[in-house]
Order: structure tokens, then sequence, then C-alpha cells
């Protein structure tokens, strides 16, 4: 018995269903809370739910691929813009939030095999690159997309509190797959690929790892992820515009965050999702003019001080502050 | 640190917020409040601030004279402001916690059409009044919504006189040019629509992306096409750069106008003679010739009171918030009272004059009982040229 047990803690499985249990018990407190909640606090953390989706879309490519993907808020518009023509066109949300999604993932898996040959730097500016272009295209497009004059959603039916509900449900639900995406790169094989690329990429390519194939797989995933978190945004806020879709500070909110919660796990989106969104929330507001300047400084200290991000943080230092515990009782 | 000095720190941290606490003024019983983000930082910080100085002018000269008197008793009026960032998601939920954690029940609208859109989504599903007093684009009105009030023109009437005046000059050739963005595409398609009605031949037609750092490629295009008139349309700083280089690239229109620009502080100071001979269309002059029913002044009069407080004179932003404010005491002391809904209908009934203009609104919540004005740079001081009952002086063509 003893021995079936040790065997079954050392498998891999066993880290994915704790982690799943975790999850689970996390999206069950998620589902009960909003009547303990107002209207604001519960946007607040619907917004909270969309940038640890947004951070783990930017985690999967750069934390566990180790690919800085700073454009991936492509997809996101991409995701914004399709969904919110096909809701005008009188599609429901979930088919409308296939038809932003689906062009997203063809884009990343359609331009990957190029991108991806980039590494470090170079990657990065190339998605840069792509997010102006499509940028470009939205606000061009004016009889497609409404140019720069935007697009507005029909307001859907009911009281605010309805809209505010259906918003935050649809934020869980994404959340949750968002976690499952997380576990599964972790722990399943693909995932090992994607770390191996992460550590060495050619070591990787001679122990058989197809890399490109892996590392434009992941960024489809990744692109899938965001694609939907900017769908629901566009319903959520029922009007979109080029600049604010596409907007470059969206990366860069999730690159942090992904970075501060812990790069290549599970929970480091939601962490620094939930950290930066307090800080802005509760001090920034007095801080506005140093807005920018804080998250930069963010980033450098948190590459140099906590590379493995918070969660991290608190794993390397669990024993000792277990041991202090226990010396202490 | 020794637990002395800790005890000393925890010690002066308590003393502070105690004394922080007794300089915080109590809640006053009888107290209006109103609610609205504006863009306080960011790029859009300079109209941002002249759009508060409205807002808290109005404040100010109402509780000078000891509040809004509803139903016999006097009420004190206070504003909270958030800080929008000029970002649309900071935006709705600064309104959210307005709404619902402030408990805000009056709201104006934010600075900027895009964000006026967001906005306006969240307060009709609040079935709350957003009297806008800034949000000027055509499709914040077309949606059919019955909570919101605008007390400006929409953007589609901005160039109307404009055109019409260089129609009346004889000149035949327009260039436009506007910034890839709501306020300024609508404003530039009206111009062309009017450009048709009123037979004057639009010869180049353009727009730039934001945050453009050189527009002289599109200038050299528009300047091959000859124009002999240009209306261009874009936030404050391009229209300053957009000036500079139109110069550098030695176009000479007859007539040079912008959907914003000359009449901000800081266009004429940082552009010299680039600024002169400058048309813009504003929502109001210091020479509209109303009387405002409320308050014992003219347009004249509130410039002066305006600038006795804040040091410079009013442009429109400021006097627009006014009027905003304005909308809401006239129907607080309609309907007697504070109730949402009863509010909401007295402002749909609104028909009054302020040193603003006259305001009554459609069936969409826009004011339909005023004009723009076109105004000129002429010796660095804006003067209102156009049309003729409220101009100054008269229009001067560019040699």
């Amino acid at each position: 018995m003893a021995a079936l047990l040790a065997r079954w803690r050392s498998s891999p499985w066993a880290g994915s269903l704790r982690t799943a249990a975790l999850s689970c018990a996390l999206l069950a407190i998620l589902v009960v809370l909003p009547p303990f909640l107002s209207l604001y606090w519960l946007r607040l953390l619907t917004s909270v739910l969309m940038l640890a989706v947004i951070a783990q879309g930017m985690n999967a490519m750069a934390g566990f691929v180790g690919y800085p993907a700073f454009g991936n808020v492509v997809f996101f518009g991409m995701g914004a813009y399709g969904a919110a023509l096909a809701m005008t066109a009188g599609f429901g949300v979930a088919p409308a939030l296939l038809i932003g999604a689906v062009p997203a993932a063809v884009l990343a898996l359609a331009v990957g095999p190029l991108l991806l040959r980039l590494r470090g730097h170079y990657f990065a500016i190339a998605t840069l690159g792509l997010n102006e272009v499509v940028s470009a295209l939205a606000a061009n497009l004016s009889g497609f997309t409404g140019g720069a004059a935007g697009l507005s959603l029909p307001l859907g039916a009911g009281t605010a509190s309805d809209a505010a509900y259906r918003a935050y449900s649809g934020f869980v639900a994404l959340f949750a797959a968002s976690l499952a995406l997380g576990i599964f790169l972790r722990d399943s094989r693909f995932g090992y690929g994607c770390r191996a690329i992460r550590a060495n990429e050619e070591a990787a390519e001679a122990t058989g790892v197809a890399t490109l194939r892996v590392k434009s797989i992941a960024w489809m995933l990744s692109a899938l992820l965001t694609a939907a978190a900017g769908g629901l945004y566009a319903r959520w806020v029922g009007f979109i515009e080029p600049s604010q879709v596409f907007d470059m500070s969206i990366s860069v909110k999730a690159f942090v965050m992904f970075l501060l919660g812990g790069a290549g796990t599970v929970f480091g989106p939601l962490i620094g999702s939930l950290l930066i969104e307090s800080a802005t929330t509760l001090a920034w507001s007095h801080l506005l003019k140093f807005h920018l300047l804080i998250l930069g400084v963010t980033i450098m200290l948190v590459v140099l001080m906590l590379p493995d991000g918070a969660q991290g943080f608190v794993a390397r230092h669990w024993p000792a502050v277990r041991a202090w515990l226990r010396h202490r009782s | 640190m020794s637990s002395s000095s800790r005890r000393r720190l925890v010690a002066g941290g308590l003393s502070i917020l105690l004394a922080l606490s007794t300089v915080m003024p109590a809640a006053a019983q009888d107290m209006i409040r109103f609610g609205t983000a504006l863009s306080l930082t960011g790029n859009l910080a300079t109209e941002g601030k002249l759009v508060r100085e409205g807002y808290d002018f109005f404040v100010k000269t109402v509780n000078e004279r000891g509040g809004i008197d509803v139903a016999g008793k006097k009420y004190k009026v206070e504003i909270v402001y958030y800080d929008d960032e000029s970002n649309v998601n900071t935006s709705v939920k600064l309104y959210e916690k307005l709404i619902s954690q402030d408990k805000v029940k009056f709201l104006l609208g934010p600075y900027g059409s895009g964000i006026t859109i967001a906005v306006s989504n969240l307060t009709e599903q609040h079935k709350l009044p957003l009297v806008i007093a800034h949000g000027a684009a055509s499709t914040i009105y077309n949606r059919g919504y019955k909570y919101i009030f605008g007390v400006l023109n929409s953007i589609d009437h901005y160039t109307y006189n404009m055109v019409k005046m260089a129609s009346e000059q004889k000149l035949t050739r327009l260039a436009l040019l506007n910034e890839n963005q709501l306020f300024a595409q609508l404003g530039i398609d009206g111009a062309a629509r009017q450009a048709k009605e009123l037979g004057v031949e639009v010869v180049y037609k353009e727009k730039y992306s934001s945050g453009t750092k050189d527009l002289s490629p599109e200038l050299e295009k528009m300047k091959a096409a000859k124009p002999d008139m240009i209306i261009a349309g874009g936030y404050t700083n391009d229209m300053i750069l957009l000036a500079r280089q139109i110069s550098q690239v030695g176009l000479k229109p007859k007539l040079l106008g912008y959907l914003l620009g000359p009449t901000l502080p800081g266009f004429v100071k940082s552009l010299g003679a680039d600024a002169e001979l400058t048309l813009e269309p504003v929502q109001w002059s210091i020479n509209v010739p109303y009387k405002d029913q409320f308050f014992d002044w003219t347009a004249r009069g509130y410039a002066d009171a305006f600038q006795k407080v804040y040091g410079h004179v009013p442009d429109y932003h400021p006097i627009q918030s006014t009027a905003a404010l304005q909308v809401y005491y006239n129907a607080f002391q309609k309907v007697g009272g504070f109730d949402p809904q009863k509010v909401r209908d007295a402002i749909a009934e609104t028909d009054i004059v302020t040193a603003y203009g006259p305001i009554r609104f459609n069936e969409k919540g826009q004011n339909i009982a005023k004009s723009m004005s076109v105004v000129q740079i002429q010796d660095g001081k804006p003067v209102v040229v156009y049309p003729a009952d409220v101009a100054e002086t008269k229009l001067k063509l560019n040699p």
C-alpha cells in the first residue's frame, strides 16, 4: 500500500491532479462569490480574470516556450473584432467567439513557421510588427470594421447586473480553460517539448523534439485563448476601436503579470494579475503620471530579483518557512 | 530595527492618521453629488483640465450662493472626479465605481467620443441620466438610447459654417486631412458631405495614423493637389505639428481650418506666425449674444468671472461643462426632487437659455437649439468671423 502510494506520488499525473483539484476549488470560489460583491468589485474581478487569461496566453509562449510574444495583443484585437462583427451580424455569443478566435489561431499557424525562426528580441519585434499591420488593417478597412470610428455592439437585454453577471461568467469559463492550458503545458509530453525548447533549442531538436511544430502549436493555443478574451471583452464593453483593442500596453501589462506571478507556472498569471490590478486600483490612482515608469521598474526588479516570480519565490522559501514554523511551535 | 524605534514609527503613523481624520470634513447632510471620470493625465490632459475647470466653476458659483434651491431647500453641490487615463476600460470601471460604490445618481460624460459610447452603455443599463458636455460624435446619439443628453453640437455639424463660408468666398478646391480616429474622422467626413452639398470640390482627402511624428509625406501630396482651402482634424498636439509642417512644405491655402486647435491655450503661443489666420469652428465664443437665465451673466460676463478664478480666458470647453450642470440644475428645480427617472424626464423637456447658448434636445438627446460659430486667429487673438449675427470682425484670406 505504502509502496503504491509512493509510486503514485512520484508519477507526473499526481501533480496534474493536485493542480486540477486546486483549480476546481478556486473556480468554485469564483462561482459562489458574486452575490457578495457590489457591481464595482464584480467588474474589477472580471477585469482581473480577463487579464489573467491574456497573461496566460503570454505565459504559454514566453513563459513555457521562452519566446517573448510581445505583440500578442494582435490576437486580442482580432478576437474582439471578429466576435463584434459576428454579433452585429446576429450570431450568438459562442459562435461569435469562435468566429473571432479561429482566424487568430489560423494567423498564428500561418506566420508562426516564419516568425518563430527568429529568437529573442528579433522575435519580439517581429510580433510587434504583426500587431501594427493587423491594427492598421482594422483601422483602414472602414467599410468592414467601421475604421477609426469604431464598432458599437447592440446593448444586451436586461439590467446592469444581468450584463455584469453575463460578462463575469464568460470570463470565469475562459479562465478555467486558461488553467487547463497551463496544466497541459506544464505536465504533458507536449509541454516537456516546450520547456526543452526554452532550455536549449538545439539540444531539444537533437533529442527529437519537432521544435518548429511545437512552437507553432503553442503559439496557436496562445492565440486562441487571447482572441477568446478579446471577443468577451468586446461584448462586455460594447464598443471597440483599433487604438483600444490593439493597444500595446495590454501586452506590456500581460508580460509584467506573468513574470511577476511566475513564468512557466499554472497560477502565475492569476497571481500577477491580482497583484498588478490591486496595485493599480488601490495605489496607482494617485501616482498616475508614473504609471509606465512603475511598470518598467517592476519588470526590471522582477527579472533581477524574482526570476521565477511570486509563485516560485514562495515555493523556494517554503521549506525554510516551514522549518521556522516548526521550530517556533 | 529596534523595538523602541518600531514603536515610535507606529505611534508616528497613528498620530498622522488621527490628524488627517480630524481635517477631513464631516459629510454634509444636504449635498447633491455628481460624478465623472476625465482624462486628467495622458495625451488628453490639456482638454481634461479645461473640462474640469468648467465643472468646478459651476460648483464654486452655486455653493457661494448657498447652493441649489430645490423645493424650498438649499443643497450644496459636489463632484466626484476620477482619472480615466484616456483609457476606455478604465473609464467604464470608474463609472461603475461612481454608480455602485459611491452611489452617485447624476452623471456627467467623460471626455472623448469613443469613451462616451462605452460609458453610455453602462449608464443606459443602470437607467441613470448621463449629460454629455464633451462627446460630439454623432454615433453616440444614433443608438436609440433614452438616458443620454449632449449639450453640444455633434461633429457632423462642426464644419458646416466653415465650408459655407468658403463657398461664399468663391473657394472651390478643398483639401481634407484627419487623424484616423473617431472624432476627426466623423468631422472630416461631415466636411466632405457639406462640400458636395455646397458645390465645393474635394481635391484631396486622406487620413494619418494616431501618434504620427511626421506629416510631410501627406502634405507634399496635398500640395500637388493645389487646394485653396484646407480643413484638418485631430487633437491639439498633432495640429501643432501639422501647422508647422504646412508652412515648411510651402503650402499656402487661402484658408486653413482645424476641427480643433487654434483656440486652445498654447496653440498661438507655440506657433506664432504659423497660427495667424487659421480657423476653427467653435461651439461657443465670448461674443455669442446669449444672456443666462439662471446666473446674471452674458457670455462675456461668464468669461470675466471665470478668468478671475482660473487666470485665463475660457474657450468653449469650460462653459460647455458648466452648461451640462445647468441642465441638471434646471431639471432638479422642475422636478422639485432628485428621483433619477423624474430628473431624466425633466431633462428630456429642457428648454433653457444659458450663456453657452440655447439648449433643447431632440429625441436622440442632441442639442438642436444652437449652431457653430467660426473663429479666426487675427494678430494672435481669436475673433469670431462667421456667421454674420455673432461676427466681431471680417474674415481675412491669406494672400
